[in-house]
């Protein structure tokens, strides 16, 4: 029996030679042995991960302060307030709005249209490079009795269709209240941009991902106020925060009679308007 | 333990079930999400670290004291710097003037305020232009309206 056993060994693989040789069995096994233990650990490491997003799913939101450097998303809950009353369409905010945000040219994350509506009801609408540069004087032809500016950006709804339909998990809504979009994720299908009822979203000609407004997170975090809010001459726009105790815009939308867009589709707008006349669509 | 095969296939398909779910899921799902809801949470951290490209209303004050005093004394009081400047990221970076700051003297960003509309709210004041500089016998240059007006503070 050795000999049998001996002759089935390759020639080098005697026992007076005893550097570790990895035949095709050995190979397997040990190999086998390896990838085995190193899939075992990730599966289990995956699994604890698992544990804790359904452990986190089942309580109170996180913080996590520790990802956006101090500031804590769980004490803040913004709402957006436009006076049309005031607003004079300088185009400031959009202007603004662009430098912030880097937003491509002819492309608008807000813009501010125009109505003009004559006495037999006849409407103009205008918006020229969306109200980026003002407007120029107009002239309609009809007896106008009833103008204003528009002011437009995302409504950053509560019950949002743009977040409901999209296939990969990139257009999400934060804690706060903010629609936002993961420009790694997103394949730029366009759903999103159809769903949206505000006609808020855009594809960017440059990522080819959707692109729209973010209620400048980024300088919202850093407890500033947004570059639109900010750029407004005339207090037209304001941002508000639910949550801060004697919040000025929260004290207006809890006691004068504010108005969002189409409210019938039941997406629970977060920018509200003061002043909304029922031409303005 | 003769009768209990057939369970232990079924455990051991189960194992293998959950061992091939989750090494999927782990290739598949970036890492974070599902943490706080259906999307990937770095990408809230992505947008909060962008660098902001406007001040804050009072970032220009701390160096230009004595104009913001005669902006918040006059009718602009409630115009930010930035609207006729420019984004204080182009002026000032991390706390060091980095490049001249530019203006828009232009008669056309005044007249985005100023400019006579219908549909701007009555009480807000507005002209005519360029009618209004004729009138008043000025040339139609850049910074037309200085010549009369004082931006900061159109009073004065």
């Amino acid at each position: 029996m050795p000999t049998i056993q001996a002759n089935n060994l390759p020639p080098h693989g005697d026992q007076e030679t005893p550097l570790p040789v990895l035949n095709r069995r050995g190979f397997l096994k040990h190999g086998s042995r390896a990838l085995g233990a190193s899939l075992a650990t990730l599966v289990l490491c995956d699994l604890a991960d698992l544990m804790q997003f359904a452990q986190a799913a089942g309580l109170t939101p996180q913080s996590g302060e520790s990802v956006l450097g101090g500031y804590d998303w769980t004490k803040h809950r913004y709402v957006y307030l436009i006076d049309l009353r005031k607003c004079i369409g300088c185009g400031a905010c959009v202007r603004a709005c662009a430098k912030e945000n880097n937003v491509p040219r002819n492309y608008f994350r807000t813009w501010v249209e125009r109505y003009e509506v004559s006495r037999t009801g006849e409407e103009v609408v205008d918006s020229t490079n969306g109200g980026m540069d003002g407007f120029a004087p107009h002239v309609s032809g009809n007896d106008v009795t009833k103008a204003f500016f528009f002011p437009k950006l995302c409504c950053h709804c509560t019950y949002t269709p743009c977040v409901q339909l999209c296939p990969v998990g990139a257009s999400y809504r934060t804690l706060e209240g903010v629609v936002l979009v993961d420009e790694k994720r997103c394949i730029g299908c366009g759903y999103c941009v159809q769903a949206c009822p505000y006609g808020s979203r855009f594809i960017h000609p440059v990522t080819h991902t959707a692109s729209k407004c973010s209620l400048c997170y980024h300088r919202l975090t850093r407890g500033l106020t947004t570059a639109c809010v900010q750029a407004c001459p005339v207090k037209a726009r304001m941002l508000g925060d639910t949550i801060k105790v004697g919040d000025e815009v929260a004290e207006i939308i809890a006691t004068q009679s504010v108005r969002t867009l189409q409210p019938e589709l039941l997406t629970d707008p977060n920018c509200f308007y003061l002043g909304l006349s029922k031409e303005a669509r | 333990m003769e009768h209990a095969k057939h369970i232990i296939r079924a455990v051991l398909l189960l194992v293998v079930a959950v061992v091939v779910f989750v090494l999927v899921r782990h290739f598949l799902y970036p890492k974070s999400f599902g943490l706080h809801g259906y999307y990937r949470f770095d990408s809230v951290a992505e947008y909060a670290s962008a660098a902001p490209v406007h001040g804050d209303r009072g970032s220009c004050a701390a160096c230009h004291e004595e104009k913001a005093a005669t902006l918040t004394r006059g009718k602009h009081a409630s115009v930010s710097c930035e609207v006729c400047h420019a984004p204080l990221s182009t002026h000032v970076q991390e706390e060091a003037r980095v490049a001249p700051m530019p203006v828009d003297r232009s008669m056309q960003l005044c007249a985005t305020c100023h400019q006579k509309l219908v549909a701007r709210p009555k009480g807000f004041p507005q002209v005519v232009l360029p009618d209004h500089a004729v009138e008043k016998g000025a040339q139609i240059t850049n910074g037309v309206c200085q010549e009369c007006h004082n931006a900061h503070n159109p009073s004065e």
